[in-house]
């Protein structure tokens, strides 16, 4: 079976949504519920750098990758296996 | 739009924010005793956790490509490799952001008058529960378990009058210390409000 490796984007914007959704209302979280203090805003805006970080990097590699490229499924699999016990 | 965003980074952080050192319908001569958290042990285990979680998979995926060098030749490993990854480390830290929430936003807080017991129970859910002082009956501290008695943390459970249920102060440091400044404590605003008896 021959597909673009596009279609794994879908699944991982799903889960980028899923993530985003979760990671406001923790920040929405801390933010109404949080104690007034250093340790709130600090841990809240390191949450956010990491997060934009992690985001970049990951930008960084997946604009890498050819996405228009046709896979075969199973061929790819077999090659893979193979690879995997070539030594 | 910077005014915006400034007007609406003071609403919601410093005006809706809880002070610890100002108390919510505080009493004129009520005295914040203790803020209590759970140990520092159970952060540190937390972290260790997410250390753990980081590490292992970077060591597990440096010996593959040691042994495997072409492991990720083709571009189907190739982008899953690289999409699971990325899901990966944003999964773990997220995680690990909900464990810190779930650690500091429970706080217990001894004052000279009451404790208030303030318990986040997943998302958009607080419990904020508080009892004078008088009314305590019974104190109980535990320490079970070989880490928590090495470490020095445990229970305070609050027993207090009626049918109400025990406030539960859990994995605190020093349990009985914290026993011993409630029993005290309790003794003291019992001498103020002897009408309450």
């Amino acid at each position: 079976m021959t597909f673009s490796l596009y279609l794994l984007l879908f699944p991982y914007f799903a889960f980028l949504f899923v993530w985003t959704v979760f990671s406001l209302a923790a920040v929405f979280h801390m933010a109404r519920f949080g104690f007034k203090g250093l340790t709130s805003v600090a841990t809240t805006f390191v949450y956010i750098g990491i997060s934009v970080f992690l985001l970049m990097v990951s930008y960084g590699y997946i604009s890498q990758v050819d996405w228009r490229q046709e896979v075969t499924v199973w061929q790819s699999a077999l090659n893979f296996s193979s690879s995997m016990f070539m030594y | 739009m910077a005014k915006r965003f400034e007007f609406f980074f003071f609403h919601v952080y410093v005006l809706n924010m809880l002070s610890l050192h100002r108390l919510p319908d505080q009493l004129p001569d009520e005295k914040i005793i203790k803020v209590i958290r759970r140990d520092l042990f159970i952060l540190c285990k937390k972290i260790i956790l997410f250390v753990l979680l980081l590490i292992l998979p970077l060591l597990f995926s440096y010996f593959l490509f040691a042994f495997q060098p072409d492991l990720l030749a083709g571009s189907l490993a190739q982008a899953i490799f690289v999409l699971g990854a990325s899901a990966y480390f944003l999964f773990i830290w997220l995680f690990f952001f909900f464990s810190f929430i779930d650690y500091y936003l429970d706080v217990w807080i001894i004052t000279s008058e009451r404790i208030i017991d303030i318990e986040q129970q997943g998302f958009f859910s607080r419990i904020i529960s508080e009892e004078k002082l008088f009314r305590i009956q019974d104190v109980t501290s535990e320490m079970r378990g070989v880490i928590p008695t090495i470490m020095k943390y445990g229970e305070v459970l609050v027993q207090t009058a009626g049918t109400q249920e025990r406030f539960h102060f859990y994995q605190v440091p020093n349990p009985d210390d914290i026993r011993d400044t409630i029993i005290k404590l309790s003794e003291q605003c019992r001498l103020r409000h002897p009408e309450e008896k």
